[in-house]
């Protein structure tokens, strides 16, 4: 028993090795020497800390968004039109009632946020607790609509008059968050407390039991009294909630406007998957993951114009980490709890 | 305590090697829109200039494109800038509110930014180029093209979104064509009033039809995408469509009746623009502000002369244009370029 846990734990350090060896023989092959690349996307990643913890703070709230939907058996790949969503909801009411002070102005904006991620979340978790529908499908199809809905809106009815590109006006000052430490917003630590309201609500409350209890077995929690439709309908109000809350950084720590293509071309919402598998959908260890895959986008970034790495090489070597968790999870853990 | 004096020594030495090294040869990074090299257009322009530039002056050159949806523009521009570049060029509208943040907190770095949009970029930093280009000239050229090419003396406009930037190339056009024909009709129409208006082919495609319903034998675009719609019906009906931007003389190729419907491109060459800027740099001439390329701006690369625009020719349109036209299209550009012919900003002016 002992071994196999320990095995467990071992299996996404194995699979990050396969996949740094297989990156490194890719680096080679178009004629780079990947000690090089390797060490220049690691300086890139810790000269530019702010970069890698803003990136790190959008990966946070998706990833546990997607491991809450995991724990209760569902795979939410709308993390990234939750998060649309919520940015836009964010950037429209404060911009309509940017004339009220910040301290009624803020829990208004992230309110407004959070209650349209759980709608966009509700959708899809209604359908499958009331009519079976395949929730991968369905927030599949609804990432589409937030996709058209954001650049609707960005390109008609929030369009800064001023400008030809589809964004909105500057977002009230009220609300930009200062930079802490680093060069890092505020928000990274909303998303490291937000882990941990995760793990305590999954491991230490009722509602967290059953949803786990639905995750595991429906049929018992079901016999044990569990309303499983309720239960999977809220599990995605939840995930949407929190996923809406991904791109708030770079609303209000960043870029303090929405532009229509950096909200809709975004792939947090899906990088947010490889970091719930690596993390073995543990809210805690969330945090260690999303850090990781942060400094490797973020150092990536530098080796680009440094040694001519392509920027596709982050993305491939994200799939080869999926690839190796899944496969080695299975092979070194046995079934996955 | 001696130790200590030889480090700082051996630190001040590397110092100002690294000071002299950077004397002696200039840094420009680029950073490419999302889609970075290959996507035929804007950036690969963009490379083209930024090579040319590391083959002719004195210049280290890299380059980096941003991931999905281009949060990172700005992170790029930024690093780029605090890693020792001389000038940091980025390519596309999109990079106007990061370039103008970036260049506030670093005074000494230079930066350019390709088609920027400058009525959204507030006050210029006096570090920042705006790199803008005199539609109106090219349009004037291929209005002048169409002037000469019509048989039914009537050619037409499909502009995409109404409003000032589209109204230059309307204008340049219509003198253009009254220059070459004064007797020929411009018939000008847009297909809305919003940035959609250059995501719509189907609007292009049913304006098109319209405009050639009425006359219109010769049809020029300038909305982005919705022009493909205009070459499809150039291509159904047997009208002639002149393309936009970059060289998009292969839309008119007809593979069924082997015939080709585009009369030509008006090509902005941003590769041109880039070697430009870079060459400003270079010579000590780099100066803020918005920077407009017309046709007098030109960089001869062996035998090829590249305008900063041009119209385009090639094995698809050269059947369409007879030697008789391309001269007199190149007699214009020497009238604008001395001054003879001047070209209207915008429709009011005409």
């Amino acid at each position: 028993m002992t071994t196999r846990s320990n095995r467990k734990i071992l299996a996404p350090f194995v699979s990050l090795l396969i996949a740094f060896i297989i990156g490194g023989v890719v680096i080679a092959l178009i004629g780079k020497n990947p000690v090089e690349a390797y060490v220049a996307i690691f300086r890139g990643a810790f000269t530019d800390w702010g970069f890698t913890l803003f990136q790190a703070t959008s990966l946070i709230f998706s990833a546990l968004a997607v491991a809450i939907a995991f724990h209760c058996g569902l795979f939410n790949i709308g993390a990234n039109g939750q998060l649309m969503m919520g940015a836009l909801a964010a950037a429209y009411v404060s911009l309509r009632f940017a004339g009220l002070p910040g301290v009624i102005l803020l829990p208004t904006v992230v309110f407004a946020a959070i209650c349209v991620g759980a709608l966009w979340g509700f959708v899809p978790g209604a359908l499958k607790a009331t009519r079976g529908t395949n929730e991968v499908v369905v927030t599949i199809m609804m990432n589409y609509i937030a996709i058209s809905v954001v650049s609707y809106a960005l390109t008609y009815s929030m369009k800064d008059p001023a400008s030809w590109i589809a964004q909105s006006a500057m977002l009230p000052e009220s609300l930009w968050l200062p930079s802490i430490t680093l060069g890092a917003d505020p928000m990274i630590v909303v998303a490291v407390i937000m882990s941990v309201l995760s793990y305590v609500f999954l491991w230490r409350t009722r509602m967290g039991y059953e949803l786990r209890a639905v995750g595991f077995n429906q049929m018992a929690s079901s016999y044990a009294g569990i309303k499983v439709r309720r239960a999977i309908a809220l599990t995605m109000c939840i995930s949407g909630a929190i996923a809406a809350l991904s791109y708030y950084n770079y609303l209000f720590a960043y870029q303090y406007r929405a532009v229509s293509d950096v909200i809709v071309g975004t792939n947090v919402g899906f990088d947010a998957i490889t970091a719930a598998l690596l993390a073995r959908n543990n809210p805690l260890l969330v945090i260690v993951s999303s850090l990781f895959l942060a400094a490797l986008y973020s150092g990536g970034l530098t080796a680009q114009f440094e040694l001519g790495v392509p920027s596709s090489f982050y993305l491939f070597l994200e799939g080869v980490i999926i690839f190796s968790v899944v496969m080695f999870s299975t092979v070194l853990g046995g079934k996955d709890d | 305590m001696k130790w200590g004096s030889f480090v700082l020594a051996l630190l001040l030495l590397t110092s100002l090697c690294g000071y002299v090294d950077a004397q002696k040869k200039y840094k420009v990074g680029l950073v490419f829109d999302v889609g970075g090299r290959g996507d035929k257009s804007f950036n690969d322009a963009a490379y083209r200039g930024l090579e040319w530039a590391s083959q002719r002056l004195d210049v280290e050159v890299s380059y980096a494109e941003p991931g999905p949806g281009g949060a990172d523009r700005e992170i790029l521009v930024r690093r780029m800038a605090s890693s020792g570049k001389d000038l940091v060029i980025g390519v596309g509208f999109l990079f106007t509110q990061p370039i103008v943040s970036t260049a506030r907190a670093y005074p000494n770095v230079k930066f350019a930014c390709v088609d920027m949009d400058v009525g959204s970029a507030g006050q210029l930093p006096s570090n920042v180029v705006a790199l803008t280009f005199r539609e109106q000239e090219g349009s004037f050229v291929v209005g002048a093209i169409a002037g000469m090419k019509t048989r039914s003396n009537s050619v037409g406009f499909v502009g995409g979104m109404v409003g000032p930037l589209i109204d230059r190339f309307e204008a340049g056009y219509t003198a253009g064509v009254k220059y070459a024909n004064p007797k020929c009709r411009v018939m000008s129409v847009y297909a809305g009033d919003s940035p959609m208006a250059f995501q719509d082919p189907a609007r292009g495609y049913e304006l098109a039809v319209q405009l050639n319903s009425q006359g219109c034998d010769v049809i020029y675009h300038a909305s982005g995408n919705t022009g493909n719609g205009v070459f499809k019906a150039a291509k159904e009906r047997s009208f002639y469509a002149i393309g936009v931007d970059s060289n998009q003389n292969y839309l008119g190729y007809d593979e069924s009746s082997g015939r080709n419907w585009a009369l030509t491109s008006m090509v902005k060459r941003v590769d041109v623009a880039v070697y430009l800027v870079i060459e400003d740099l270079v010579n000590g001439r780099f100066t803020g502000g918005v920077r407009e390329y017309g046709l007098k701006d030109f960089v001869k690369m062996g035998n090829e002369t590249y305008r900063a625009l041009d119209f385009a020719v090639d094995d698809y349109n050269k059947s369409n244009l007879d030697a008789e036209t391309i001269k007199k299209a190149n007699g214009i550009i020497e009238k604008i370029v001395g001054g003879e012919i001047r070209v209207p900003r915008s429709t009011k002016d005409l």
